[in-house]
């Protein structure tokens, strides 16, 4: 079977297939708004900076029922001694013989039934749109050809083990898609580990969802390192109850065309959100970071920031909406971008946006986009260290600033080091001893 | 160890050194001082090989080495090290890393395998303690966040483990209150030696009265115009330059 971008009825027949962890009524209503669409161009102004050619061009395989991972795959993807709890998604379809959770975390898959069961309003919710105009990527996500796989954490519980989610491509098109339900004061360390082979090019289409109860903690650290060839698009939203705290890291590795929207609602009070990514893109890739934070309700502050580095060729977006409602008074928002050009034919945008309906609010941002800082590179080699050694600390230090945040430190390293040896550095740095 | 001859360079067109020669043995410490814009730090930079300065002219033996030649990098493992007037801030690399990489490629370069983390974390921990200097400045990002004097004393710290052949002190004294000051000097002076040289640039006499040199030199207008001893600088700090520069106008009239 094969995704054919230019044919839009077989494509809109694809996906009115079912498949296993899908929500009733959702995928009909999408398959309807999707044949109302047309395929997104760069004079929409929310695909502006897209390159969405390969996708719109290529002719993408669908994988079958047989499952192809072993265990050698999965080598390259393991963070040194960290132990995890491990769920295998192969193109987009869960992996039960590579997953491996241990007998004794208190995280749990539901059934879409079971789910509706607890989170009764869970139905509206992913049936809703996340933009004000309807998105094509969102709507075909919504279809059902691949379900969610739900992920619950009951109240109270901690996770102490990360979740290892690994989305495993073999170069095809996969529509992943997540659903994590954190229970009143419970607390998860989820990593998503986006990965894959494949000389062809692939496409994946994901969907992550966090609903955080009360006073639930998580620590959220998406990787995005599809092969070389292959298109991204990944949306994720947290919907924030009160006192929440949701601390998403979005690094961005590889890929020849990443887009990543992050959204968080603070939909209650108090809550406390953190959403910080780095976005490395070398050669002619394009990587593209589209966030959005709704502070909807008071006394919440949200934490933003992103850092691109850039070589090559490669094209950096950053476009970042902070908005904060009429009610959501002494709300505390500040956002960061910066982006480090490695090369003269690297660009990178930044597009920073505030808007404020509040009057008691302390809102902040900033963008720069430059080199590496040639005094800071004079002051390395004065004390003997070389120049390409020299170029590397720093762009090591421009990237940890970000990656020092995610609480586990073997993916700290394990990041860092891949960071490293994608710009082809001479060396890798440790920690502080 | 050091031989500059009729050194000449330039920035953004401008001539700044206009002709400076200068013999540096082992074991020596030179002043070299003159009032704002007269070519001091320019100098400095020229000798640690900043490449916005361009050498129009002349020449500069180290070791017998042709230092002009050599890359920053290769300068400082050969055992140049510049003080900075103006240390630089690093954020996101601490101090500790900073230098046990830039020890570690000095000693590469000599062929000489890398010191591990808990050898160098001994020898640093003594150097700090030479230099009364508070050990959690290891861990913070290089001069982030420092005081003006915790700058340059970490300057002086880096010289201690680095222990460079020449080190040039680029103003080291200006903007350190009486206690850093002499802080700072007692910290030069522990690592003086009859095997290496000092060359303090510098516009007060007051670092002289710590670190006594055992020649001054007067630069103005991009050149060398009076060398002595320890007097001259006396000299200066009571009348100024003016002197100097009635001196030569009464040579070339």
């Amino acid at each position: 079977m094969t995704a054919d971008f230019s044919q839009k009825s077989g494509l809109v027949k694809l996906a009115g297939l079912t498949g296993a962890g899908a929500f009733p009524g959702i995928s009909e209503k999408a398959v309807k708004t999707l044949e109302t669409l047309p395929f997104p161009d760069r004079k929409t102004e929310f695909w502006k900076y897209s390159r969405l050619d390969g996708v719109k061009s290529g002719s993408f395989t669908v994988a079958g029922n047989s499952f192809s991972l072993t265990e050698p795959d999965l080598e390259a993807v393991r963070f040194g001694s960290a132990e995890t709890d491990r769920i295998v998604l192969e193109d987009g379809r869960l992996n039960q013989q590579m997953t491996a959770i241990h007998s004794g975390s208190p995280v749990r898959m539901l059934t879409p039934d079971q789910a509706l069961e607890l989170f009764p309003g869970l139905a509206d919710r992913l049936t809703g749109g996340t933009a004000a105009i309807p998105d094509y990527f969102a709507e075909l996500g919504k279809t059902s050809f691949s379900g969610f796989l739900i992920l619950f954490l009951p109240a109270g519980k901690v996770q102490k083990r990360p979740v290892h989610l690994i989305s495993y491509t073999t170069g095809t098109f996969s529509q992943p898609k997540l659903l994590v339900l954190s229970g009143k004061s419970s607390e998860l360390t989820l990593i998503e580990h986006f990965t894959g082979k494949s000389s062809a090019a692939g496409f994946t289409n994901s969907d992550v969802r966090f609903l955080t109860e009360e006073n639930a903690v998580v620590h959220h650290v998406r990787i995005v390192d599809e092969p070389a060839e292959s298109a991204h698009i990944g949306r994720i939203e947290a919907w924030m109850q009160t006192n929440s705290v949701w601390n998403s890291r979005v690094i961005t590795l590889g890929g020849k065309m990443v887009r990543n929207q992050i959204t968080a609602r603070l939909e209650g009070e108090g809550a406390n959100c953190r959403m910080e990514g780095v976005y490395l893109a070398t050669g002619s890739s394009h990587a593209e970071n589209i966030t959005l934070i709704d502070h909807q309700k008071p006394n919440g502050t949200s934490q933003e920031t992103f850092r691109g580095i850039l070589g090559g060729e490669a094209t950096g977006v950053f476009d970042g909406k902070i908005i904060v409602q009429k009610g959501a008074q002494k709300t505390f928002a500040n956002q960061s971008n910066k982006n480090l050009l490695l090369s003269d034919q690297a660009t990178a945008d930044a597009k920073p946006q505030l808007e404020i309906y509040a009057d008691d609010v302390k809102c902040y941002h900033g963008a720069t986009v430059g080199q590496l800082d040639e005094t800071q590179l004079f002051y390395l080699q004065s004390r003997g260290i070389g120049k390409d050694m020299a170029r590397a600390l720093l762009t090591h230090a421009f990237a940890l600033d970000v990656l020092r945040g995610i609480p586990v430190p073997a993916i700290v390293t394990w990041l860092d080091h891949q960071i490293l040896d994608r710009l082809n550095s001479p060396v890798h740095f440790g920690e502080e001893e | 160890m050091l031989s500059i001859q009729n050194l000449h360079a330039s920035v953004g067109g401008k001539d700044i050194l206009k002709g400076i020669s200068l013999e540096v043995k082992a074991g020596e410490v030179h002043a070299i001082m003159g009032p704002n814009g007269s070519g001091k730090s320019t100098l400095s930079k020229v000798l640690a090989g900043r490449d916005e300065y361009e050498v129009t002219a002349g020449s500069v033996s180290y070791l017998g080495k042709d230092l002009l030649d050599l890359s920053p990098e290769d300068r400082a493992r050969e055992g140049v090290f510049l003080a900075f007037q103006y240390p630089v801030e690093i954020p996101g690399v601490s101090n500790i890393m900073f230098l046990r990489t830039a020890l570690n490629e000095i000693r590469k370069y000599h062929g000489r395998e890398p010191v591990e983390a808990p050898e160098f974390l001994k020898l640093v921990r003594e150097k700090t303690r030479i230099l009364d200097l508070d050990e959690s400045l290891l861990k913070r990002p290089v001069n982030e966040g420092f005081s003006g004097g915790e700058k340059k004393r970490n300057e002086i710290f880096q010289m201690a483990v680095l222990e460079p052949k020449l080190a040039i002190l680029d103003e080291t004294d200006s903007g350190l209150d009486i206690d850093a000051l002499r802080a700072v000097s007692e910290g030069i002076n522990k690592l003086k030696s009859s095997e290496n040289a000092i060359i303090m640039v510098t516009h007060y006499q007051r670092l002289l009265d710590y670190i006594v040199p055992d020649f001054v030199h007067v630069l103005l207008n991009g050149k060398i115009v009076k060398s002595g001893n320890r007097e001259l600088a006396l000299e200066l700090e009571e009348k100024g330059y003016d002197w100097i520069r009635e001196e030569l106008k009464e040579e070339t009239a």
